[in-house]
Parts: C-alpha cells; structure tokens; sequence
C-alpha cells in the first residue's frame, strides 16, 4: 500500500486500488502443504498437495525469476473423479460463513484518502474461475 | 479536483477535468524496476500482493 501511495505521489496517477479484499471467515477443511522440489538461478518448482476430506490433490507450480508463475501439473487430472474433491476449494458448498472482516481495507481506504477510489473484485460463482486448473 | 473526484466522476459516467490515469502497477513493474525476481513477490509472497 506505502509502494502504491509513493507511487501515486511520483508519478501524478490518479488512484484506483483494486489490490485489497474483504476477509471472509469459514470453517476451512483443506489441510494444504508445499515442497520445493527443484530450484536453479532461473526457477523454483514447487509442488502443492492438498488434503480434503475425500482425498487430496496436487499442482506443480513453476515460479521464473523474471516472470509470473505458471502451472506445470495441473490440480484437476480427472474430472470425474477429482469433482468430489474439489468442492472442498468452495466454501460456499459445504459450509457456512461466519463472518467477515473489513478491518484491513477499511485501513486502506483510509490511506488511499482523496488520492483515489478503492475497490474489491466479487466473483461470479462458476466454473471459469477453475480455467487454470484444469 | 482531487484524484478521488476524478474517477468517482468518470466511473459515474460524468465529465472530470481530465481525463483520469490509473495504470496497474501492482506486480510486475515493481518487480521490473527494482530488479527483485519474481518470486520474491508470488512465492516468498514478499512484499505481500
């Protein structure tokens, strides 16, 4: 957020902080864990498992020094078999919220001030936003 | 009018008194200029996104 401001203030943008959210509180019942399993001066590939409560699934991640990371082995291998398991990745499907939390874009809000406007992104809830895993 | 004015009134389909220029600067050009690898930011997640 101090990076965003000083920029602001540098270059003579006009704000428009679309890199806050809104925390929403749930019962999570994926148990997630990570290994780096090769790194060179040009990459790290690191491999994400995650447990849920009927089986767990994996992804490669590849992260390059000079670029944004991309998805060598995907989540979802099989959709059929895989679909039981990735409900767990909504929370909207098997459980409840149970709250939220606006403490920290309500801090930037207040720090954005009248440099600009501060905005959050809402999902519409659907498959696309699955378009990377699979 | 302040930048806060600016966008309220072209995201409210009004005329500012200029055009407003927001760029996206979240990941990649801080990335770029200060010369840090990237997966300083998507992976060690430092500076947070």
């Amino acid at each position: 957020m101090k990076a965003y401001l000083n920029a602001l203030d540098y270059f003579k943008f006009d704000g428009w902080f679309i890199y806050g959210s809104i925390e929403l509180k749930y019962e999570n019942l994926i148990e997630e864990e990570k290994r780096i399993i090769k790194k060179d001066e040009e990459k790290i590939e690191v491999e994400y498992f995650y447990l849920t409560p009927e089986g767990s699934l994996h992804t490669i991640i590849v992260y390059p020094k000079d670029n944004p990371p991309w998805v060598k082995e995907h989540l979802i291998k099989n959709f059929k078999e895989d679909f039981k398991k990735i409900k767990y990745f909504s929370p909207s499907y098997y459980t409840s919220y149970t709250g939220f939390s606006d403490k920290e874009f309500l801090k930037m809000k207040n720090e954005l001030g009248d440099n600009g406007v501060i905005g959050i992104g809402i999902p519409t809830p659907d498959f696309h936003i699955w378009q990377g895993n699979f | 009018m302040n930048s806060k004015e600016r966008m309220l009134y072209a995201i409210l389909n009004k005329k500012p008194d200029m055009v407003p220029v927001t760029p996206d600067i979240s990941n990649m050009i801080p990335a770029k200029m200060s010369g840090r690898p990237f997966w300083d930011i998507y992976f060690y997640n430092n500076p947070p996104l």
